[in-house]
């Protein structure tokens, strides 16, 4: 987090909003880019078991044990 | 609100303390991620399954908790605002998903570090414990973007944060 705001333009703002900022777009589309990675590893079991399930069978290895 | 330049300052510290000790605990934690996903041996295992609950649950989950609420006081507290600036919308909403993703992992992690901590866990249970690699991995690659959003500052407003500033001109021409 930054610790001052800029000073402001002395030309004033533009009339219009001046429009999303390129380097915006660009992080957009990375970010859009690795959710489709992301979604066509799972979906293609690419990844392996994802989620809080994947650890359920060594829980419950460890679980009587962990009774006693 | 705004804050006073002192308390400014203060919060200011205090997020970036919290902020940055996050990504030094993950680059910790990548450390036993890693020796848990290469090593075969049961004690390495079985100690970096247990280093990673420990620094998982008492470090890195309180201090991403921490840098969220410090992030938006500062953002809030000044006139930065908390959506005004595209830099600090998407380093908020990055700060959220990792801090969700990282709280949903706490339990897969604090369920292997529990297998580990169990002195009857055999040789195949904890050679059977899976890898974090991918979530601690891209969850360091998030943190690195936020961090170099946070230094560079890249210019732009968003509509909200233009509308605003038109208001406040024309008010202060008024």
């Amino acid at each position: 987090m930054a610790d001052r705001p800029p000073a402001p333009d002395p030309a004033g703002p533009p009339d219009r909003y001046p429009g999303i900022p390129s380097w915006v777009k660009v992080l957009g589309v990375v970010a859009a880019l690795v959710v489709l990675f992301i979604v066509f590893a799972l979906v293609t079991g690419l990844g392996g078991p994802h989620g809080p399930q994947r650890h359920g069978a060594a829980v419950a290895v460890a679980g009587p044990s962990t009774a006693r | 609100m705004r804050l006073s330049p002192r308390l400014r300052k203060g919060a200011l510290a205090f997020h970036l303390a919290v902020s940055v000790g996050w990504i030094g605990a993950v680059a910790a934690y990548l450390a036993l991620d890693l020796t848990a996903t290469m090593s075969t041996d049961p004690g390495t295992l079985r100690a970096a399954y247990l280093g990673m609950g420990l620094i998982a649950g008492a470090i890195i989950v309180p201090l991403a908790i921490a840098t969220l609420v410090t992030g938006l006081v500062v953002s809030v507290g000044t006139k930065w605002g908390l959506a005004r600036h595209w830099w600090v919308l998407i380093s908020l909403a990055l700060t959220v998903f990792a801090t969700v993703v990282l709280l949903v992992e706490a339990g897969t992690i604090a369920s292997y570090a529990a297998v580990a901590a169990n002195p009857d866990a055999t040789e195949a249970e904890l050679r059977g414990l899976g890898s974090t690699l991918v979530h601690s991995v891209g969850g360091s690659l998030v943190l690195l973007v936020v961090l170099v959003l946070n230094i560079y500052k890249p210019a732009g407003l968003t509509p909200y944060g233009w509308r605003k500033q038109q208001q406040e001109r024309r008010a202060a021409r008024s």
